[in-house]
């Protein structure tokens, strides 16, 4: 024991004296877990299927109500042009990472567009509050898979040169730590995270609380996504 | 169904076919030179471990992979490798075509072209995967195949096209490959000429989405029954 010990303070005052920190270059992260690669695998499709839903509401919506509410006009098209770029991301993910797409796509494009036009339908008021509803959810479940992408995807950092496991105190920065390609969907993910919650205070602001019957079209649809979303990670 | 895992790019390591390393490897890799003299078989296998000279009681790892026949793994690997060696030729090689047709075309004739050493003993191995006790396996493999070739010929697709897209090239696939058996003509010409009129078909259909959906089942039902008929006759 003792031996390894001295070995041990030996190799790191080497490493300390020559206070070399890694740079990117220098390091390779090890490979995923099976279960970690699933679980990406999950969260990209779910994501995808759900800002597919959410442009087809936000597509519903402009469609009824534009032309009846010009001043809801650009408050709209902002929300929609922000669920358009969530989307393509997510679309790109899908096929760069290689992720089966959910197999009800079809049926999530049918039934967003219906939510979106429904709700827009029946008053200005009840699509804001269909808004509200699915922003909820959404803002949710994306805090869940950071959580997740945060804590449970520690992997071990090699020295490309010596082919040696590198310590964390070693790297020129903490946030070497991350691989580029995990930094890049957390960062996604919180920017949307963040663009989710303004829709749903626009909404709050533009009156979907005078909806009517608001706790019911809001917990109603809330329902609704969350069967979605169980159903898009699986199937 | 459908057990593919998200393609890493940071994390090297995350997505290998077949890891070389691993003594089993190493005795699957020595039997697919021997399939020639010794077809498909557990006598392969075996052949291959005293040709590495390898303690015979090494047959038993092969054993504890798993509870399928030493004919059925062979085969496997065998498929698993031809794909790496596609991984390989896509890394290597730009494959060039106007389209993803095109790609898609030559991408099938590189890994037919890989079946020529063993052409005279590829009925035999076929005939394990068609087992129905083997069955899943070897649809998992096939749907692996067609996963690759789709997304190295350039697809991007995000919806129910998907899917038929990859039953479709599945199924293009093993016609071309079940074509090849009987094909007696040179550097398998009439292979190549096949595979060329079957992704022209593809092309065709596939301009319309409602009829790539319908082509895609009405091919799904017919596959298996040709594969056996035709192995019957082969
Ligand atoms: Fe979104
Ligand atoms: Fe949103």
């Amino acid at each position: 024991m003792s031996k390894q010990y001295f070995i041990r303070q030996f190799s790191s005052s080497i490493r300390n004296y020559s206070s070399a920190k890694l740079n990117s270059s220098q390091i390779q992260y090890g490979p995923l877990s099976k279960a970690q690669q699933a679980f990406l695998d999950r969260i990209i499709r779910v994501d995808q299927a759900g800002e597919l839903g959410a442009n087809y509401i936000y597509m519903g919506q402009y469609f009824v109500l534009s032309s009846k509410y010009p001043h809801l006009k650009p408050v709209l098209k902002h929300m929609w042009d922000q669920e358009i770029h969530h989307h393509n991301t997510f679309n790109r993910l899908q096929v760069e990472k290689r992720v089966r797409p959910s197999l009800l796509t079809p049926l999530w494009k049918l039934g967003a567009i219906g939510m979106g036009m429904g709700t827009a339908l029946i008053s200005k008021e009840a699509a804001m509050a269909c808004t509200v509803a699915v922003e909820t959810v959404i803002g949710n479940h994306y805090n869940q898979q950071l959580r997740i992408l945060m804590n449970q995807y520690n992997v071990d950092l090699i020295n490309k040169e010596t082919g040696e496991k590198v310590e964390k105190d070693d790297l020129e920065s903490v946030k070497l730590n991350t691989s580029p390609e995990l930094a890049e969907l957390k960062n996604n993910i919180s920017t949307f995270r963040d663009e989710e919650l303004e829709h749903l205070d626009t909404a709050i602001e533009h009156d979907a609380e005078k909806a009517v019957p608001y706790i019911l079209l809001t917990e109603g649809i809330k329902l609704i996504c969350k069967g979605a979303i169980w159903s898009a990670e699986r199937v | 169904m459908l057990k593919r895992l998200y393609h890493s790019s940071s994390h090297i390591g995350s997505n290998t076919i077949i890891n070389n390393n691993l003594i089993e490897s190493k005795i699957f890799n020595n039997a697919i030179k021997l399939i020639p003299k010794y077809g498909f078989s557990k006598n392969c296998i075996n052949e291959s471990i005293k040709n590495l000279k390898y303690s015979d009681s090494l047959q038993s790892i092969i054993s504890w992979q798993s509870d399928k026949s030493y004919e059925f793994q062979l085969m496997l690997y065998f498929l698993k490798q031809k794909r790496q060696e596609l991984e390989n030729f896509t890394k290597n090689t730009k494959v060039e075509g106007v389209d993803e047709y095109e790609k898609l075309s030559k991408l099938i004739k590189y890994r037919l072209s890989l079946n020529s050493p063993i052409i005279n003993e590829l009925s035999q191995g076929m005939s394990q995967l068609i087992l129905p006790y083997n069955l899943n396996e070897s649809i998992d493999e096939l749907y692996n195949l067609s996963d690759d070739l789709a997304f190295y010929s350039g697809d991007k697709s995000h919806s129910f096209d998907w899917y038929a897209k990859r039953f479709t090239i599945g199924s293009i696939y093993v016609k071309s490959e079940l074509f090849m058996l009987n094909d007696t003509s040179e550097n398998f010409e009439n292979t190549q000429e096949f595979v060329d009129k079957k992704i022209d078909e593809f092309k065709m259909l596939s301009d319309t989405y409602n009829n790539i959906e319908q082509w895609a089942i009405f091919n799904g039902i017919s596959l298996i029954n040709l594969i056996k008929s035709q192995l019957i006759r082969g």
